[in-house]
């Protein structure tokens, strides 16, 4: 059954393009009319039926294992100082199965130089505030030999031995230094979300503290526990 | 239209931002942490059908580690965990393993759709992510550092925040600075950026070297480099800026090779 304006464009032979785009806006204008109209009387116009099953889209919220924080303790040799407990936090992302971030910060404190504890109770090269040593870096990690321990008879874990390296500061008598760190390191993984460390760091900075400038060496050899999260 | 072309056009993986608030609001509840970290909120876990011959899975997320058991075509898999690219699955039998996470790419939901673990070029799936890390470098002949944190809120363009330090012989400068970067070209894992940027430097006259006083200063940069991709979210990327730097009346030119390391989610 055709309605008024069906009836204008099947009516309509138009000869030229100019005609159609004519009848076209009529038809346009008509049908806006009769929509208007529609409105009007509170009837929707369905033109078509959607043919369309809304798409369901669910976010699984997965547990993810990303992120590591821990502590570490153990003990840091200061070039040309003494050998001092050091402790402090870690907190590492694992961006891959092979590669993982970490920043690291640490604190120990220096004791005297052989020089100072030759020289009796007089001599002191540094106060005591600046014997403070701090440390923090940010490293790249390596799981270079990933592996398992075979612990007893029925435990095994998962375990990787891993290579750090990276850039860091270091505050040591009262000095603020460019520091770079290399290390490796042992982790055993008793759950899937515990882990023990032991690891074994080289902080190098260039100082000229208590003689001419020269790169320092500060081994740090600490143990740790991480959670994963 | 086909399997692959559905797995490519659903929906961006979920990231974990919520998890990098949650771990810094976690550091000083670490002990406690340590009692009750496996607590989680309790969801129904995903099942999703494997459309592959076969998924192996194994003893533990690592590709070295001895593949136990496999899950064949048209069987469930219920996805427990995710660590680095590896899911924890239990299989319809009770088996758990891992498996990689571009096996679990080609699996369906219960409603017959593709699951969405998609594999993309990164210029698409670094949209609106977050990204942290850390540089190292050389201005002039000074070593540096510095820590970033950025958003990409568009695949070709991202903002970041940067916090370093040079440490020259005679001072040392703390800076810090908002960038811009621009990576339209993604095709290739190696990519090109141009970065601009502008940065505040202080100074901090060494213990040992008396200089009167050190002002402020502030710096334009302009720079380029290259990220290599590895993976689905680690990032290497070189670059070269070249600062202009000025402080009082004076001004200078300044040059920074960096390498950097970055990670996002």
């Amino acid at each position: 059954m055709e309605n008024r304006h069906e009836h204008v464009l099947l009516m309509a032979h138009p000869t030229s393009g100019i005609a159609k785009s004519i009848m076209a806006g009529m038809a346009l204008v008509a049908l806006a009319g009769n929509v208007g109209a529609a409105e009007n009387s509170g009837k929707p116009v369905q033109v078509i039926e959607p043919d369309i099953t809304p798409r369901e889209i669910t976010q699984a919220r997965i547990d993810s294992e990303f992120f590591e924080l821990g502590v570490f303790a153990g003990v840091l040799s200061i070039d040309n100082f003494s050998t001092e407990p050091v402790y402090g936090v870690s907190a590492a992302f694992h961006a891959t199965e092979d590669f993982f971030l970490q920043f690291n910060y640490g604190m120990s404190e220096a004791g005297l130089t052989s020089f100072e504890e030759l020289g009796g109770a007089n001599i002191r090269l540094l106060t005591d505030s600046d014997r403070d040593y701090t440390f923090y870096n940010f490293l790249v990690g390596y799981n270079i030999f990933p592996g398992e321990v075979f612990f007893s008879d029925k435990l095994t874990f998962n375990s990787a031995f891993y290579l750090v390296a990276g850039v860091g500061n270091t505050e040591f008598g009262g000095e603020n230094n460019f520091t770079t760190t290399i290390g490796t390191g042992f982790r055993i993984v008793p759950l899937d979300w515990v882990t023990f460390h032991v690891d074994f760091r080289n902080h190098m900075f260039q100082s000229d503290l208590i003689r001419e400038s020269q790169l320092t060496h500060n081994i740090q050899l600490s143990t740790g526990i991480t959670v994963f999260f | 239209m086909t399997v692959t072309k559905a797995v490519r056009t659903t929906a961006r993986p979920k990231r974990t931002p919520r998890q990098l608030f949650g771990a810094f609001a976690m550091i000083p509840w670490l002990v406690i942490a340590l009692g009750t970290a496996p607590v989680r909120a309790e969801e129904p876990t995903p099942v999703v059908e494997v459309l592959d011959p076969f998924i192996e899975m194994h003893t533990a997320p690592g590709r070295g580690y001895p593949v136990f058991h496999v899950i064949e075509h048209g069987e469930q898999v219920e996805l427990l965990k995710r660590k680095t690219n590896w899911y924890k699955v239990r299989a319809s039998a009770g088996e758990t393993g891992w498996t990689k996470s571009t096996q679990l790419g080609r699996t369906l939901q219960p409603s017959g759709l593709p699951a969405d673990l998609p594999e993309v070029s990164h210029g698409q799936y670094l949209e609106s992510s977050w990204r942290v890390g850390f540089t190292a470098g050389q201005l002039e002949q000074s070593p540096s550092f510095s820590l970033t944190v950025g958003y990409r809120p568009l695949t070709w363009l991202g903002a970041e925040l940067e916090a370093g330090k040079i440490y020259n012989q005679s001072v040392t400068s703390d800076y810090y600075g908002a960038n811009l970067i621009i990576e339209p070209l993604h095709r290739w894992s190696v990519t090109p950026y141009l970065l601009t940027g502008y940065s505040r430097f202080a100074f901090d006259a060494r213990q040992k070297v008396v200089l009167s006083s050190l002002d402020d200063a502030s710096g334009v940069a302009l720079g380029g480099g290259l990220g290599y991709y590895i993976g689905r979210n680690f990032l290497i990327r070189a670059e070269y800026r070249v600062y202009s730097v000025s402080s009082n009346s004076e001004s200078a030119g300044l040059s920074e090779w960096k390498i950097g390391m970055n990670t996002f989610f």
